[in-house]
């Protein structure tokens, strides 16, 4: 017997194993209070081993996944009656003290002979029935989740907070699994994505690893207000422009498609030729290149115009190009210039708001041109998306990616590996339900998502409406951290996509309180129930919760407006009483005027 | 073929098939008229049997208001008894497996010491085995072995709580699961073994005591154990779940005490022409919360069926004093037995109401019901218990060395007529 073997006997003994067990999972009897809900248990079972007739006793490890208490001294006609008489149980000689515990476990794999190694291997036989069930402490559950084995760790690990059931006992994600093999993060609105997203970002920038955060609500600002924190750390707040390039023209072109009317055949073929007569310069701005466009446009509309006069030529294609053609086109992109300048100002304004006083936001470098003032060891860039539509946000996320994974696919080492986070992902992956077509960013992260790993650019996807999420991409991700999931479909969706999450676990996702969860994937051993660590001191100042109750008690029209309208409404109301008399000369059949000028046809 | 040939043929299939389906047929068809007549005899036999018991003031009352009633229970006591016994089916032997448990509880009390579940006793033996510690002997009626032992177990069980528990003083009522005083002629027959010393030691709870074969026949032991249990003081009584038999014995003794003779036994006739025994009759007779005065019945039957050698034991044997108690409207009266000089027996009965109430559909005690399915012998344990006898009788053969009982064996143990091991020999 090992010395693992002899500490394992002394663990407390908290249960027994009873009915069918599998090598998957099984039963047992818990002792009243002794273990709860995604606790770690062991039992010892003798299993086969390969030579003929060899046998070892090996640890089974387990997760608590369901507890089912019963009293079948408590007979159910009798709480009716309780209930009806109103009265207590404990006056009566009704007996509320035999419950029985029936607890499932979910076998995560066994260790076998000197358990120091802590490295799992699946079980091959089953639990005996009838086998003790022991409670192991926190060091012992802690090696096996590590993997740790008392030497200095090679693996770089990310800390994400502790066991529900225990915490005492730390969780960890392997860093390399992160980073190169993507990892979704999925919540109900207040389930704590946020915080956890922080904290994984946190614990990558300890790293130095570089970052890139497409932010559309300015949830990781908080960041850079911290940044006396992170000293090792460069945080930088971007907010972005688009702008376009020979081969990534297409963005206007979606831009035309979603945001302008649908273009008919004969308008496409006139568009079509204006992008390519304009010239583009690359890195201007969308909106530039737009107006060059349009400058084409008004310019082809004249010389149709003039056609045949002062030498204006006009190419061939656009002879049977009619002016109101041309007109619709240019309608459509002055439409899309004038969003897109919009959005602009919207997040211009958002920028300049009091609470970002102390923010010194930059624009978005250009990515294709100097993707190391974006990714650069310790760096981390949170891109700013407040104000621009989901359509203009999935460009940019689009643009900024397909440029940083352009850099690093084709290994011209002008960027270090880097790590994007993605929130609000279902408005950039979206599923083919949400009828919205494919985004820009769709093609883009599936692209980065399934080639990723193999040049160093990773992806944290955060999202609180899974289901909205397209799943070949969400399915590519090799762990999971799922918090607080209420909506079946949702539920039902990560069920699909997490091929290890029992049915156990999906139906207590609902039941997390705000920070809990289920992390699964490359990035732990073994699913676990897991408490996110909450970063007070990241929580940002600047942004909290805003109390729009106070806010609209407090609030004072502004006085020159409500004096400015008095003026009109007073005038609009002279005018008025001017045109009743109008009116009323008019039906009396006073001093009506002809349309020409009240002259009358001398008959 | 005689007329008396076919008669029997008939009676013979009346039970199956077409028979029985144009029985049915023909009793659906005049069923109307008898209906009406059997809803109209009964009704009129109710109604006489509820006028003499509430003329003559035999009929009680209790009051069910479980929000009063419970709270004024603080302080108090009850314990409830009941056994198991082990479904061990074997065509060889006559394993027995039986346990009595008792369920202890304080009503109002608010410490961990409010409930208290004890298995009073326990016995695995063999009712075969001339060296078993249960039985003296061997007796070919197993089921009369089993009963007798159960009947002496729960009672002792019931002994050892109306004694003293834990120290903390005997509890303010016992009850039992069945009746308190059974019919005991059936278990006085020639032959019937005596318990062995040890078991009857456990049974009266008393290490140094001495009896010879008649002391530790069923007969003797029981009538010790009653008079022990009586003697306690402690209110004890058996509350009996289902009437069996078609002998209204208590509505019959309580008309003798009423009528003349003869005028008790033609309402006695027709209360039994049409098959009502005391439950059912009363079932009718009584209304929510009601009972009838208890009254001291005997339970041994005709004393011409007792055997000679015991008539002046059995002669001696405490009547139950008896009464029928309806919880609620939806279910029927049940038996509740206890001694002739029981104290607080009104209050006792309030407490069989008050539990049973709080099983409204049932109506049964549910302490009786609590501690049933403690005592319970689950089947894992009897199937436990089986395959013990089985490793024990097949050692037994091998060791043996008798290629019969070997043989013999395996069919035990294997319990199926065709197998590979059972093959002919030539």
């Amino acid at each position: 017997m090992t010395s693992q073997e002899n500490s394992a006997l002394q663990w407390p003994r908290i249960g027994t194993v009873v009915g069918e067990a599998s090598t998957g999972s099984y039963s047992f009897i818990l002792r009243s209070l002794e273990g709860k809900l995604g606790d770690i248990v062991a039992t010892k079972v003798e299993v086969p081993v390969s030579s003929a007739g060899g046998r070892a006793v090996a640890t089974v490890w387990g997760r608590i996944t369901s507890i089912e208490r019963f009293n079948p001294f408590f007979p159910a006609e009798a709480a009716q009656e309780l209930a009806n008489e109103n009265i207590r149980l404990i006056d009566t000689v009704l007996s509320g003290s035999r419950d029985h515990l029936e607890a499932k476990v979910l076998v995560l794999g066994v260790t076998l002979g000197d358990e120091s190694a802590a490295d799992l291997s699946p079980l091959t036989y089953p639990v005996k029935p009838s086998a003790e069930v022991l409670y192991p402490p926190a060091e012992a559950v802690r090696r096996l989740l590590t993997g740790d084995d008392g030497k200095p760790s090679a693996s770089a690990k990310l800390h994400v907070g502790s066991l529900i059931a225990r915490d005492d006992v730390g969780v960890h994600l392997g860093a390399k699994d992160i980073v190169s093999r993507h990892l979704a993060i999925l919540a109900m609105t207040g389930g704590g994505k946020t915080v956890a997203a922080r904290r994984i970002i946190r614990e990558l920038m300890d790293l130095s690893y570089p970052l890139v955060v497409f932010d559309p609500h300015g949830d990781y600002l908080g960041l850079y207000e911290k940044r006396e924190l992170f000293k090792a750390n460069h945080i930088r707040v971007l907010y972005p422009v688009i702008r376009v390039r020979q081969d990534n023209l297409d963005v206007i072109s979606d831009l035309i498609d979603k945001m302008g009317k649908q273009l008919t055949d004969a308008q496409q073929q006139f568009y079509l030729y204006l992008l390519n007569s304009a010239q583009v310069k690359d890195g201007e701005t969308a909106a530039s290149f737009i107006s060059k466009m349009i400058d084409h446009a008004e310019n082809v509309a004249m010389k149709k115009r003039h056609k045949g006069k002062d030498g204006a030529e006009l190419a061939d294609e656009l002879s049977d190009t009619r002016p109101a053609t041309i007109n619709a086109v240019k309608r459509s992109l002055q439409f899309v210039r004038s969003n897109l300048e919009q959005m602009e100002a919207n997040n211009g304004r958002l920028r300049s708001l009091k609470r970002f006083e102390g923010y010194e936001f930059a624009e978005m470098p250009d990515p294709w041109d100097a993707p190391d003032d974006i990714v650069a060891p310790g760096l981390v860039s949170i891109l700013y998306l407040a104000g621009y539509d989901h359509l203009n946000q999935s460009a940019i996320v689009s643009m900024v990616l397909e440029a940083l994974f352009a850099h690093r696919s084709t290994l011209q080492d002008l960027i270090p590996p880097f790590q994007a986070v993605v929130e609000e992902a279902h408005n950039f992956i979206p599923s083919r339900q949400e009828g919205i077509g494919e985004t820009p960013s769709l093609a883009t992260i599936r692209k980065v998502i399934t080639e990723g790993r193999k040049f160093g650019t990773g992806l944290i996807l955060i999202s609180q409406r899974p289901s909205r999420l397209d799943e070949t991409t969400l399915a590519q991700c090799n762990s999971f951290l799922v918090l607080r999931l209420v909506n079946p479909k949702d539920k039902s969706f990560v069920r699909s996509v997490m091929e290890n999450l029992s049915e156990s676990d999906a139906n207590i996702l609902q039941a997390f309180g705000r920070g809990q969860g289920i992390v699964s994937g490359q990035a732990v051993p073994f699913p676990l129930l897991v408490k996110v660590k909450f970063d007070e001191d990241l929580v940002s100042e600047a942004l909290g919760d805003e109390n729009f109750i106070e806010v609209a008690k407090s609030w004072v029209p502004k006085t020159r407006k409500a004096a400015n309208s008095e003026i009109v409404q007073k005038g609009l109301a002279q005018a008025g009483q001017g045109s009743q008399k109008a009116t009323k000369a008019k039906e009396t059949g006073g001093s009506r005027r002809g349309r020409r000028g009240g002259i009358k046809p001398d008959f | 073929m005689t007329n008396l040939d076919i008669r029997h043929r008939i009676e013979a299939r009346i039970s199956q098939g077409e028979f029985l389906a144009n029985m049915l047929l023909l009793v659906h068809k005049d069923s109307g008229n008898v209906q009406a007549d059997f809803v109209e005899r009964l009704c009129s036999i109710a109604t006489t049997v509820r006028a003499l018991l509430e003329g003559n003031g035999l009929l009680q009352k209790i009051l069910y208001q479980p929000s009063t009633y419970w709270p004024e229970q603080r302080g108090k006591s009850y314990a409830f008894v009941d056994g198991g016994v082990a479904s061990v089916d074997l065509p060889s032997a006559g394993p027995i497996g039986i346990r009595v448990g008792s369920y202890l509880v304080r009503p109002g009390d608010e410490s961990d010491s409010r409930e208290r579940f004890k298995i009073e006793l326990s016995l695995v033996d063999d009712l075969y085995s001339p060296n078993g510690a249960l039985y003296d002997d061997d007796f070919l009626d197993l089921a009369k072995l089993r009963d007798a032992a159960r009947i002496v177990s729960e009672l002792s069980a019931g002994l050892s709580l109306a004694r003293q528990v834990d120290g903390d003083g005997p509890p303010d009522a016992v009850v039992l699961h069945g009746p308190l005083v059974n019919p005991v002629a059936p278990y006085g027959l020639d032959g019937f073994p005596p318990f062995g010393l040890g078991a009857c030691r456990q049974f009266v709870g008393d290490n140094d005591w001495h009896g010879d074969d008649r002391d530790r026949q069923f007969v003797s032991l029981y009538a010790l154990l009653l008079e022990k249990l009586r003697e306690t003081g402690t209110p004890v009584v058996g509350a009996v779940e289902r009437s069996v038999g078609r002998d209204p014995i208590f509505i019959r003794t309580a008309l003798d005490g009423l009528l003349k003779a003869r005028e008790a036994e033609t309402l006695l006739e027709q209360i039994r022409s049409y098959g009502l025994n005391d439950a059912a009759l009363l079932d009718v007779v009584l209304v929510e919360g009601e009972y009838v005065t208890p009254l001291a019945v005997g339970r041994q039957g005709a004393r011409n069926k007792w055997p000679r050698f015991w008539e002046e034991k059995i002669g001696r044997y405490p009547k139950a004093l008896t009464t029928y108690l309806k919880p609620s409207a939806l279910v029927q009266p049940f038996r509740v037995e206890a001694f002739e000089d029981v104290r607080n027996l009104d209050s006792v009965l309030a407490l069989i109401l008050h539990t049973s109430r709080l099983l409204p559909s049932y109506g049964f005690p549910v302490g009786l019901d609590i501690v049933d399915k403690f005592a319970k012998v689950p089947a894992w344990l009897s199937r436990g218990v089986k395959g013990q006898h089985q490793v024990v009788l097949l050692k037994q053969a091998l060791a043996s060395g008798d290629p019969r009982a070997v043989s013999f064996a395996k069919r035990v143990v294997a319990a199926k007529g065709r197998d590979w091991l059972f093959r002919p020999e030539a």
